[in-house]
């Protein structure tokens, strides 16, 4: 019976949004407004990085973190975060939109969209390096994995290169209450292997949603001649 | 009915804000082992993403610009306005000032006069967007006073009364310790 009412809910979702649901019962249900979850990294922030076990960190990726100023933080022009940056973000409204081939993830903070292509198995050729990348998706059990490369070079909170790629691992829970994230990074010029950062969780929030973002350069405030230049111009 | 007339005093404590981490390092721009406070009238309000300021000009004259850890929308769907701190509110502001010398710094806790004194004050309290949690009073707070009418999630007013209960169980930890009414 649950199944069956599951299914219906399925359908009449498609039917409102016009958007082809996922069909395949064995597929878990992930869609929704989440509380999201933060990735803590075991690296240690920009120039406090240091290497460890946990964190596999080189030479040249501490000599990135070290680039890694409060004057060239990217957030100040607005600029969003790159995704290594992401995962280590603090909880903020993010929804998932799950339709039969990609899975949709909508970002409040800086209104940023990805997209994990589940009819595809790697990047189109020519495919630029973004902020967020290109991914690809597929379903391991009751376990959404979503590999993403073409990412930009990223010198804040956790410093990535351009040859970045990057593991996720969408599960839910037991009971069902939350849903968990695994990342594991694999950046071959700034780590000698693989690490991956703390689980985070993800709460659903079905009374939340994603509201718009826009965003105001901030820049004037902290390095302009004066604060109420700041408060004057905007 | 603005806050202004429901409030004789405010006590505003945005705890989401004494967050760590915003859209930049907060290390990188404050000094977070450091809290300065400041005394003076909300004279601008820029509500903004990816944070929003208040300028504090203090009664000397100086111009402060106090930063909220959380973004804009994430306060505005908490029911914050502009009306929430009206422009020529007093407040007692406090918080993790900037590196350097400018009069920047980020708020974890506003105290707000209003334009009179009187029994009543609000307490604001945890929109808890970073999700670490509520100081151990705030469950007190709730129990002690009555939601305020601002349309602010969170809120709660409390009385003359109430304030000198929270002292006398939790000392001067809260911002209803900041300055005498």
């Amino acid at each position: 019976m649950a199944g069956k009412l599951h299914l219906l809910a399925f359908c009449v979702g498609s039917v409102i949004t016009g958007i082809p649901l996922v069909v395949d019962a064995q597929v878990p249900d992930i869609s929704g407004v989440y509380r999201s979850g933060r990735a803590n990294t075991p690296c240690g922030r920009d120039a406090n990085m240091r290497s460890s076990p946990d964190c596999p960190v080189n030479e040249l990726g501490l000599q990135m973190a070290a680039t890694a100023t409060a004057e060239n933080d990217p957030g100040l022009e607005c600029i969003a975060d790159g995704l290594s940056r992401q995962f280590t973000r603090l909880p903020r409204p993010m929804e998932i939109i799950q339709t039969d081939d990609k899975v949709i993830f909508h970002y409040e903070y800086f209104d940023v969209w990805r997209v994990a292509h589940l009819d595809r198995d790697t990047a189109p050729p020519q495919t630029p390096h973004t902020l967020t990348g290109f991914s690809v998706g597929r379903w391991e059990g009751d376990t959404l994995v979503v590999d993403t490369s073409h990412l930009l070079e990223n010198a804040h909170t956790i410093p990535t290169s351009d040859q970045t790629t990057t593991v996720e691992r969408y599960r839910w829970n037991a009971d069902r209450s939350f849903l968990l994230l695994d990342v594991e990074i694999t950046d071959p010029a700034y780590y000698d292997a693989p690490f991956r950062l703390g689980t985070a969780e993800f709460v659903p929030n079905p009374d939340d949603y994603i509201a718009q973002f826009v965003c105001t350069k901030q820049t004037d405030l902290f390095y302009g001649d004066d604060i109420n230049s700041f408060f004057d111009d905007n | 009915m603005t806050l202004k007339h429901l409030l004789p005093v405010t006590f505003t404590s945005l705890l989401v804000f004494s967050s760590t981490q915003a859209h930049h390092s907060a290390a990188a721009f404050f000094d977070l082992d450091a809290t300065i406070s400041v005394e003076g009238t909300i004279t601008a309000a820029k509500l903004l993403n990816p944070h929003s300021y208040y300028r504090v000009t203090t009664y000397d004259g100086v111009d402060w610009a106090w930063e909220s850890a959380g973004t804009w929308t994430a306060l505005a769907k908490a029911g914050w306005s502009e009306e929430a701190l009206p422009i020529g509110t007093r407040v007692l502001i406090s918080g993790t000032p900037a590196h350097g010398d400018k009069p920047i710094a980020r708020f974890t806790s506003i105290a707000a006069y209003g334009p009179t004194t009187d029994s009543n004050m609000m307490i604001l309290v945890g929109l808890d967007v970073f999700g670490r949690g509520r100081p151990d009073w705030f469950e007190r707070v709730r129990q002690l006073g009555v939601p305020c009418e601002n349309g602010v999630a969170d809120c709660t007013q409390v009385s003359k009364e109430a304030r000198q209960t929270l002292q006398d169980e939790f000392g001067s930890i809260g911002v209803w310790s900041a300055f005498e009414p």
